[in-house]
């Protein structure tokens, strides 16, 4: 059971700073980072927390757009954007590089490579095991990584097609082929980062792909979440990884084009885990008037720094305690709730009553979005979950 | 392609004396090949003739599958070959002769006691592993590919369908033949969901013979309708109940894993299924 930081731009300070201490490690992104930035940092990492768990995603997903620093890592292919993505033997080749590349840097574990397809058939899916299968075979054949570097099987799985009846049962039949153990699960959707998901039908089918999967015997870990990782975890999703920006919780098609206008980096947002949403800073004064915070902002260390802020007679930033407020919730939240499923319903269902409470007292918030619609959806997905088996 | 003009039996005459075997007799005809009983010496073998359609791609898989294996559960071939039949070349397999005769021989008199079940299950649960650990679903798991040698050790016979999961040639010559027996065939065979056939299609088809084995019923039987039975596979409809209830009352709870209609919700490794039938050996024996 643990939590890692899904690393983006700007997000390496953040990994062994002494109150963010509960997460287990780090997810590294080739895209903000150079190769010999990614040797250096893991060096750094490694000195300051000894057991840090490292986890490479090599980043191949989607070709044609602007990748960063990427760019210049001996792992990507410089046919990339012409090359057949269907082809095993192009994906063997690419896997050779990659594991050559990560000898420098001895991650402890080594995500697939994997590409997003127009469409997630089931053709696809195949595609994906047999990549993973070809990757922890060429892993297990590397005299420098085979007994340190565990091999993750990358699953980008459309999250919209799994409402499809069934749907989980079919894309989990073909993902539980993969040879190994850990498999690293990404939802991908077209929903905006900022916006919470809230199609039941869709998330009850990610969360039961989950459990198939892990009542099979995989060790699942979900990249790219929010506050929605109480339904993956109440699914029996081992890990789940989120980071300090809104895109680094989401993996939409788009958010690449996001990095440098969005992501949360401008607006801070306070995380009010009563109402499982991310509010602004007026908001939270108005909010506070009539409700109680949650009681998890008293060991919080960074809902204090804001409040303080708050209260503080000149206005002063505090984007980047939000960020942190954010990470500290989620990795506190992960080890109190587990894979236990009735303390992960409590967490929702208390935002529920709140929400209700919130309504009832007539109370807006000033992004439109913020109406509480998704916990509500939530609530349906564990209630699903509770009373019919998969 | 040209009329034969030999009998099998003359043509297994023939190669028993191109080859210095001592021909028996016959012993079995299947779909598409007859079997005859032959000597070398002393050593009682088997003589399979293909006699229907000579469908090279089919007898080549199944040589490419049985020379890969090498298990005590797994028929054991020893030598292959040809013989000019008028126009035609007819392909002949020569193998390890089984005499304790087929599963479907057995159960004639009845279900087999539970201890046996479990040997069977176990010993074809580790066949079965030795083919997922070459890649190689037999797909065509049924009783009458079970047989006996002369001390009762099951062996899993006729790979003639069986499918290496990396050829990738296979689908158009698979849809002519039929996705093997229906009564035994996973639903992902029976619709060919070909990225769902694996090791647990092999599972699947195990646990419906060990299911007529242990209580002589098809998990998915409501009434006396083949077609019927065959039919709630394909659409995957549940297992019955009364499957459940009574192959719990036996103590074969892993058969209830074993057929379940998706493979995700099969056992997911081939040892997880052998250490549930191990553990199975204490329950009701």
């Amino acid at each position: 059971m643990s939590t890692y930081h899904q690393m983006g731009h700007d997000s390496e300070s953040m990994i062994v700073e002494a109150q963010l201490n509960q997460f287990s490690g780090a997810i590294l992104s080739p895209v903000n980072y150079s190769l010999s930035d990614t040797v250096a940092q893991c060096n750094r990492f490694r000195a300051t927390k000894p057991d840090i768990d490292i986890i490479f995603d090599p980043q191949l997903y989607v070709p044609s757009a602007n990748r960063g620093v990427l760019q210049h890592w001996p792992h990507k292919p410089n046919d990339i954007d012409t090359a057949d993505h269907s082809s095993l033997e192009w994906w063997k080749a690419t896997t050779i590089k990659i594991i050559d590349v990560c000898q420098s840097f001895r991650p402890s574990g080594l995500c697939s490579p994997a590409f997003l397809p127009r469409t997630f058939d089931d053709a696809y899916y195949n595609l994906l095991v047999d990549i993973g299968d070809v990757t922890a075979e060429q892993l297990k054949n590397n005299a420098e990584l085979k007994d340190g570097t565990r091999p993750f099987l990358t699953a980008l799985v459309g999250l919209p097609d799994l409402g499809r009846s069934q749907r989980y049962l079919q894309v989990g039949s073909i993902l539980s082929r993969y040879g190994g153990k850990d498999v690293y699960l990404v939802f991908v959707d077209e929903e905006k980062p900022r916006n919470e998901r809230a199609d039941s039908g869709a998330l009850e089918g990610a969360a039961r792909l989950i459990r198939v999967l892990s009542h099979s015997g995989f060790r699942i870990t979900v990249g790219f979440t929010s506050s929605e990782m109480v339904l993956w975890k109440a699914a029996g999703a081992a890990n789940v990884a989120t980071g300090k920006f809104f895109n680094l919780r989401r993996f939409t098609r788009g958010r690449w084009d996001e990095e440098e206008s969005s992501g949360g980096r401008n607006i801070p947002y306070w995380f009010e885990p009563g109402l499982l949403a991310f509010i602004r800073e007026a908001d939270v004064r108005r909010y506070m008037k009539e409700f109680q915070i949650d009681s998890s902002h008293d060991v919080n260390p960074f809902s204090q720094a804001i409040l303080e802020k708050l209260d503080a007679p000149e206005q002063k930033a505090w984007v980047a305690d939000s960020w942190r407020q954010f990470l500290y919730w989620f990795a506190h939240c992960e080890a109190t709730i587990g894979n236990d499923f009735a303390k992960c319903s409590d967490v929702v269902s208390k935002a529920v009553d709140t929400w209700h409470a919130v309504k009832g007292a007539k109370l807006r918030f000033e992004e439109e979005r913020n109406n509480g619609d998704w916990v509500r959806a939530w609530d349906i997905v564990l209630n699903e979950l509770d009373r019919r088996p998969d | 392609m040209a009329e034969s003009t030999n009998t099998p039996e003359q043509l297994a005459r023939k190669i028993c004396a191109e080859r210095g075997l001592t021909f028996i007799g016959e012993v079995g005809a299947g779909a598409f090949k007859k079997t005859f009983h032959v000597k070398r010496d002393h050593d009682d073998l088997a003589l399979k003739l293909i006699i229907r359609g000579n469908d090279k791609a089919r007898v080549d898989r199944e040589i490419a599958a049985l020379m890969t294996c090498n298990h005590p559960n797994i028929c054991r071939l020893l030598e292959s070959g040809s013989i000019d039949d008028s126009d035609n070349s007819v392909i002949y397999l020569i193998e390890e002769y089984l005499p304790g005769g087929t599963l479907t021989e057995h159960l004639v008199n009845g279900c087999l006691r539970h201890e046996r079940v479990i040997h069977l299950a176990v010993k074809l649960t580790e066949a079965i592993a030795h083919l997922a650990e070459h890649r190689i679903t037999h797909r065509d798991i049924k009783p009458d590919n079970i047989m006996f040698r002369a001390d009762e050790t099951p062996v899993l016979v006729d790979l003639g369908i069986a499918r290496h999961l990396e050829a990738s040639s296979l689908t158009k010559t698979f849809l002519a033949q039929g996705p093997g027996t229906p009564l035994y065939a996973s639903p992902e065979q029976l619709v060919n969901d070909k990225h769902l056939i694996d090791w647990r299609s092999d599972q699947f088809s195990l646990g419906i013979t060990l299911t007529y084995a242990a209580i002589g019923i098809h998990p998915f039987a409501e009434n006396a309708s083949p077609e019927h039975t065959v039919e709630r596979v394909a659409n995957r409809l549940p297992a019955t109940d009364y499957f459940k209830t009574s192959i719990q009352e036996h103590g074969f709870d892993a058969l209830v894993k074993m057929v379940e209609v998706w493979p995700v919700k099969r056992f997911a490794r081939p040892e997880m299924m052998l250490a549930a039938w191990r553990d199975n050996s204490g329950s009701k024996a």
